[in-house]
């Protein structure tokens, strides 16, 4: 009998810490001003095209076909291209969060009803993030061999989510693809 | 009433705030926007008075309160109900989601309450038996709430002062509520304190919201900084478009 009111007593802790954490994000969500119009005037995703070339293997083969190399140097090298790859990766993620604010504000404030483009919000969601999960573990086990980084599969994730902004601007009469 | 002083003193009190939040629900005219919540303060007001004049541990202010209890569940469906068809009201884009989601939620809602019958001990008396039950309408209704905040956070609504207010003291009461009916259900003999317990919170609950609600939270907080326009929209799709022809080039590479 004691095991279902500790069970309830753990389960009331979480729900209530649960409850203080949506409410308090409730009282502070995203400034929308950060995601006006000029802010996507300015977002560009050149600014990323960095990352691809970040963890390539041939810089690492190149510096270690040099006279005079040592295998420090190339863990030096890795461990500062893993932290810049790892501040674009934050970078990413905080556009990406802004364009899906974006596309969310968008279809909350639309005069028809959008539930096609509010469920594929959510799976550009549910993508991004998994791919993103799956970046971090390919980086984190970059050193034990593994080369190839699907950055582009990232990026893809935010060309999906601005078609989706670019879909919800245009009322359908107009018929963008 | 046969109650300790300290549990008679709660008891006035609370009627004290119904009575104080009654008016100024009344005063604020808030009552045109929040009628189910104004009929639910008013019979809990009465359902509290009758406490002061029917002996606490009598057979008849048991069957009053289980007759009277029974409508206020009912209520607080309703309650909660009111609350998210004001929030998501005027809100076209999203009304197909919204309905969706809310079936959703009210199923899981259910299924978790629900399993959780499972713990409680077999009831033997009426009175045991709408224990149960109340507990478990209260427990869907926390789950709910709890869902409903969560998409409330997920989509940038415009939302009053006066409904977060709202759903934050009915989600705290819920809670509380729903342990105490739990832990009354596990330990018969629990009741008198775990029903101090909910007393405090219950008053605490009453007297936030005759301090927080007002005419003034009605005002909703409009999410957008400025106006979306025709040139707005123009300027996102070329913005796109130049973006889209950017990472196709990349991609080729």
């Amino acid at each position: 009998m004691l095991v279902p009111v500790v069970l309830v007593v753990v389960v009331a802790i979480l729900l209530l810490v649960t409850f203080i954490g949506l409410f308090f994000r409730l009282a502070s969500r995203l400034d929308s001003r950060k995601v006006s119009p000029a802010w996507l005037e300015e977002f560009s995703l050149e600014s990323y095209a960095p990352m691809e070339r970040l963890l390539d293997a041939s810089d690492f083969r190149f510096l270690a076909a040099q006279p005079g190399y040592r295998p420090e140097m190339g863990k030096r090298l890795l461990s500062q291209r893993r932290k810049i790859f790892g501040q674009y990766l934050g970078l990413l993620i905080r556009d990406f969060n802004q364009l899906h604010f974006l596309a969310r504000l968008m279809l909350v404030h639309s005069e028809q009803d959008r539930p096609e483009l509010a469920r594929e919000l959510f799976r550009q969601q549910v993508r991004f993030y998994f791919a993103v999960c799956l970046v971090r573990c390919k980086v984190a086990f970059y050193p034990h061999g593994w080369t190839a980084l699907d950055v582009p599969k990232l990026l893809h994730g935010l060309e999906h989510m601005r078609n989706q902004i670019a879909l919800g601007a245009l009322p359908p009469a107009v018929g963008t693809v | 009433m046969n109650q300790p002083p300290l549990a008679q003193l709660l008891y006035v009190v609370q009627v004290v705030a119904l009575a104080a939040l009654c008016v100024r629900i009344l005063w604020t005219r808030l009552y045109r926007v929040y009628k189910y919540f104004f009929v639910y303060l008013l019979l809990v007001l009465l359902q509290a008075a009758v406490g002061l004049f029917v002996p606490i541990r009598s057979t008849l202010y048991l069957y009053i309160w289980m007759a009277s209890e029974a409508l206020v569940v009912v209520f607080y469906s309703l309650v909660v109900l009111e609350t998210y068809a004001i929030i998501l009201r005027d809100l076209p884009g999203i009304a197909t989601v919204a309905r969706q989601y809310m079936r959703i939620a009210i199923g899981c809602a259910m299924t978790v309450s629900l399993l959780l019958v499972r713990l409680e001990r077999t009831p033997a008396t009426i009175p045991q038996y709408f224990l149960i039950c109340e507990r478990a309408v209260i427990s869907s209704l926390l789950v709910f709430v709890l869902l409903s905040v969560a998409f409330l956070v997920y989509y940038p609504l415009p939302l009053t002062r006066n409904a977060v207010i709202y759903s934050a003291g009915f989600a705290v009461y819920f809670l509380a509520k729903s342990i105490a009916l739990f832990v009354a259900n596990l330990r018969y003999y629990l009741w008198h304190q775990v029903d101090m317990g909910l007393l405090v919170v219950s008053v605490a609950c009453l007297l936030f919201w005759v301090i927080t609600l007002s005419n003034a939270g009605e005002v909703k907080t409009v999410v957008v900084g400025h106006r979306w326009d025709i040139q707005d929209e123009e300027r996102i799709v070329s913005r796109l478009k130049a973006i889209n022809e950017s990472l196709l080039r990349t991609a080729k590479k």
